[in-house]
């Protein structure tokens, strides 16, 4: 206990607490800005940093981190534009909601969501950190490979209409993700011998085309006059009986996101997604996914929050960073004259619990910040819809500019865009064909990885843990397909008569 | 019931075939039992030919693209958003997004000339401005507006 | 702070306040009288973007310069490499130099090479090192080596058969004789290759010195050789690979560089203000606590570095069968 004494006497000082509603509001700020990312913001502070007191200049770096992380859920919800790769999954079912003239209500759900998430990872972090390291440490390459097929599983259950659609848009995603330097060997391949390919597809750019600019296409069809604008707001209210209604799923959601960002490499953007298949998988019987299902919101922005707590795992207690912010924190640490690693919990007490503490109040800001704010942000919605798209499409290029100043990464955003809307026309869901790409190269490099580390044996596919996460996968296909079958039959016969 | 149209499948019949004659010209990995750099490209292009054809036999009715006016909408939103990055760089940032603001308002269809000229420039600058000294993120400006801004 | 922000108001005081300012003298033809651009190649919030955006950051403080830095990840380095090259060369654009630009062109993944560019200075050399998990039965290149030559493979983790840290061990198994008991283990990057080597996965890993400081300290790593030609500050008890008897040096390099047409005395203004940038106090208190190497080549030297090194690639991409041309 005397760890958390001195982080809580360490804490107590302006300077440091005047940082945690500062990072919080600069980590809104880049978060809900698609294109901007988290990293991109703690980099730009880090040198600041190196002018601050150790504590003050980390709590700054988490307070970005967090605060990105729960504003990616905003456009997401509002615009169908996720403002960070973590928040994909909210589109889900966030942007349905709003289109149901619930926006309030969803913005209200993720920014519960994501504060619970993310004070029961750091709760998780605080008290479990070096055992639990040890514990990441037993998943090797043959237990990423069967992770990263667990996730890619959610195609299955996201294709909406046709199953087969929702594998073509997979396998495009795929092919996107394939092009470039390949993860083992690093031969370009798929490039044409251009530099700008062989580079390969961005994520940002991608993912802001695919949702928002094929979403401002769609939307710009119809709008003629100045009077258009979207939906009512709804109430802000979480809805009577939430805690019984989605308190389970943030739970669950919670654990699945900590223990996926944990693993290094995989962290959160597939985080939220997992929980949200998971989540899907215990459906009741009058849950409507992808139709705006407020648990999915839920399962979505809990685990991407906690996942960011998750990676923090490795990052503190093995020295090695799970994502790229958390490098940047990695980063933050070493100038500060702190070694992360297993000795980092009893060298330094104050800077570790004052970081836990500090957490703790962020997500408390986060809460009174974000609370204030949706009545805010809300107001994007309310922008007649002959400005508000055009503005979303001049966000979409400078955010995608803006990832490294490259004009053919805003040519991904436009094909992107294209793309996406053309297949939402034929009727093809898009959703599928982003967590392919995110997913696929995991899965490729792991498998590719493991037989060589095999030497070319398939053995390793029957080693307990990884076996075991397999069957969890094919189950949940079987289960999907079940399902699916079961609510097409009524349908078809509906339509005969 | 009408089925779907059989452009959707047959795109991605040709795509699947062109990713596989993509693939043929990827060098082979060089490690030891490594699958190589082609597994993942040949198994996307297998795919997505087998997908194709089910496809093709299975057409649900889909939505479609719009016509008339919508869709002169729709491509010229494309058109514009590929000026617009083409002159991003050389016009500057606030120059090159407020002319795209202002086309792509009139392509919408509206006429009234505040709208279409007085709201892009201020919009243009003041997004300028929140990402070069809001968020710290330098975007292209030329001198000619260097100067100004 | 090292951003943008500030730049171009604090360039126009900067331009009314130039007569006054002692830092330049007429001479130098007022240079630098805007800000000077670094393209870094790699993501914001790795070891380059780091690295140098701590040296950018201490150059705003000793010589009255703004700098602007600007990242451009893509295909190792490439991007920005081809950006700097293709741009105006006024001593105003400079790119970080990756360690691949020795291979690049031998791999035919571009046609750059350190020809198309005038080097400034060299700041950091990480050097790459050989580690094993504590508890391995490895306890020293030695053993290492003759297990491999009694036929047993040994797992190596690196980040790709072309990688540098590939050419590092390809060099040493050429070296011992080894070559084909040597397997090379690819990941991508150090944060999936660290827990690798710690978790037994793989025998060996070889990896940037400064990535794997703290677990050296805390015992759970053991270095059993590191590429330089002396001991480096951060890991004193880790052996060089000389003094195990295998002459082999090689490691990540951090440097400047500007398009090949860049005026000399320009790039002596850049290299003289660098160079204090590098002495400053809070760069060398960055290096101490951050465990990289630091290692200042001037321009001249560097260049003839980096000659040095893209001839070794050459010959070493070529032995594995890797070099187009």
């Amino acid at each position: 206990m005397s760890g958390w004494y001195e982080g809580l006497s360490a804490l107590m000082d302006l300077s440091v607490l005047v940082m945690i509603p500062l990072g919080v509001v600069l980590g809104i700020a880049v978060g809900a800005i698609p294109g901007l990312s988290a990293t991109v913001g703690m980099a730009m502070f880090l040198p600041f940093t190196f002018t601050l007191d150790p504590l003050t200049g980390l709590v700054l770096l988490l307070g970005i981190y967090n605060g990105a992380c729960y504003a990616g859920a905003i456009p997401a919800v509002l615009l169908r534009t996720p403002g960070t790769p973590s928040s994909a999954a909210t589109t889900l079912d966030g942007y349905p909601m709003a289109q149901k003239g619930q926006a309030g209500q969803a913005l209200t759900i993720s920014l519960v969501a994501s504060v619970a998430g993310g004070l029961i990872g750091t709760l998780l972090l605080s008290l479990f950190a070096p055992a639990l390291a040890r514990y990441a440490l037993s998943f090797g390459t043959p237990e990423y490979f069967a992770i990263a097929i667990l996730a890619l599983t959610i195609i299955a259950s996201v294709g909406g209409g046709s199953m087969a659609k929702g594998f073509v848009s997979a396998f495009i995603g795929l092919t996107i993700a394939s092009i470039g330097f390949d993860p083992i060997a690093g031969f370009p391949r798929l490039s044409f011998d251009n530099t700008s390919l062989s580079g390969g597809i961005s994520l940002i750019p991608m993912l802001v085309g695919i949702f928002g600019v094929s979403e401002a296409l769609i939307q710009l069809e119809r709008v003629s006059n100045m009077h258009e604008r979207m939906t009512a707001l709804g109430s802000f209210r979480m809805g009577a009986g939430w805690v019984k209604r989605l308190g389970p799923t943030m739970m669950g959601s919670t654990l699945v996101g900590f223990f996926s960002g944990m693993l290094p490499g995989v962290g959160g953007d597939i985080g939220g997604y997992l929980a949200y298949n998971e989540t899907k998988r215990l459906a009741k019987p009058g849950d409507r996914f992808g139709e705006g299902e407020p648990k999915g919101v839920v399962a979505a922005e809990a685990a991407n929050n906690a996942s960011n707590m998750g990676s923090l795992i490795p990052t503190l207690a093995l020295g090695v960073p799970g994502n790229t912010q958390s490098a940047v924190l990695l980063g933050a640490l070493l100038i500060a004259g702190v070694q992360p690693g297993p000795g980092l919990f009893a060298a330094a007490p104050e800077l570790v619990f004052g970081s836990f503490l500090a957490m703790t109040l962020a997500y408390a800001c986060m809460l009174a910040i974000g609370l204030l704010g949706i009545r805010l942000w809300v107001r994007v919605v309310q922008i007649p819809a002959v400005y508000l798209w055009p503005l979303v499409l001049v966000f979409s290029v400078v955010g995608s500019y803006a990832v490294r100043n490259e004009p053919f990464d805003v040519l991904v955003m436009l094909m992107a865009g294209v793309l996406g809307y053309l297949m939402t026309k034929a009727n093809y869901p898009v959703a599928p064909l982003l967590i392919a790409a995110i997913v696929g190269p995991i899965a490729e490099e792991n498998f590719r990885r493991s037989m060589i580390l095999n030497e070319g044996s398939l053995t390793w596919l029957f080693q307990p843990l990884t076996a075991t996460i397999l069957l969890l996968a094919a189950a949940s296909v079987v289960f999907t397909f079940v399902r699916h079958r079961k609510t097409q039959r009524p349908a078809r016969a509906d339509e005969a008569s | 019931m009408s089925k779907g149209s059989v452009i959707p499948p047959v795109l991605v019949l040709l795509f699947g075939i062109g990713v596989l004659a993509a693939s043929a010209g990827i060098r082979p990995g060089m490690l030891d039992q490594d699958p190589g750099p082609a597994f993942m490209p040949r198994i996307c292009g297998a795919g997505l030919i087998l997908l194709s054809l089910y496809l093709f036999f299975d057409r649900e009715p889909h939505e479609g693209l719009p016509r008339g006016g919508s869709l002169v909408k729709v491509i010229g939103t494309a058109v514009l958003l590929l000026a617009y990055l083409n002159l991003i760089e050389p016009l500057g940032f606030p120059l090159s997004t407020a002319l795209f603001l202002g086309f792509e308002v009139f392509i919408i269809g509206i006429r009234n000339p505040v709208v279409l000229v007085a709201a892009p420039i201020m919009l243009s600058g003041a997004i300028y401005y929140l990402f070069r000294y809001g968020l710290d993120v330098a975007l292209p400006a030329t001198r000619l507006f260097g100067v100004l801004i | 702070m090292t951003n943008t922000s500030f730049g171009i108001r604090a360039s126009l005081l900067g331009a009314t306040m130039l007569a006054a300012a002692s830092a330049y003298p007429a001479h130098a033809q007022d240079f630098p009288s805007e800000p000077i651009r670094i393209v870094i190649g790699f993501a914001a919030g790795g070891s380059t973007d780091t690295n140098t955006r701590a040296l950018a950051n201490a150059a705003e403080q000793v010589c009255d310069a703004d700098i602007v830095i600007s990242n451009q990840p893509g295909g190792s380095g490439v991007l920005a490499l081809e950006t700097v090259r293709n741009s105006e060369a006024d001593g105003y654009t400079m790119a970080t130099t990756p360690t691949e630009i020795s291979a690049l062109k031998h791999l035919g993944l571009s046609d750059v090479t350190h020809e198309d560019f005038k080097a400034v200075m060299r700041f950091i050399f990480d050097p790459h090192g050989f580690f094993v998990r504590s508890g391995s039965d490895y306890k020293s290149m030695d053993d290492v080596i003759n297990a491999a030559k009694n036929g047993t493979k040994i797992r190596i983790a690196t980040s790709g058969p072309a990688s540098p840290y590939a050419v590092t061990f390809q060099d040493v198994a050429r070296a011992a004789g080894v070559s084909g008991q040597f397997v090379n283990i690819p990941y991508q990057g150090d944060a999936l290759a660290i827990p690798a080597a710690l978790s037994g996965e793989v025998d060996l890993i070889v990896t940037n010195a400064s990535n794997v400081v703290g677990q050296v300290k805390s015992g759970d790593f053991v270095p059993l050789g590191v590429a330089t030609d002396e001991r480096i500050d951060v890991m004193p008890d880790a052996p060089t690979l000389k003094e195990v008897g295998i002459e082999v040096t090689g490691g990540s390099i951090y440097g400047l560089a500007a398009p090949k047409d860049t005026p000399e005395d320009r790039v002596a203004a850049l290299n003289d203000c660098f160079k204090k940038a590098f002495d400053s106090e809070s760069f060398q208190s960055f290096i101490a606590k951050t465990g990289v190497n630091p290692a200042y080549l001037g321009a001249e030297d560097f260049d003839a570095y980096l000659t040095d090194e893209y001839t070794r690639y050459g010959e070493l991409l070529k032995t594995l069968g890797l070099a187009k041309n």
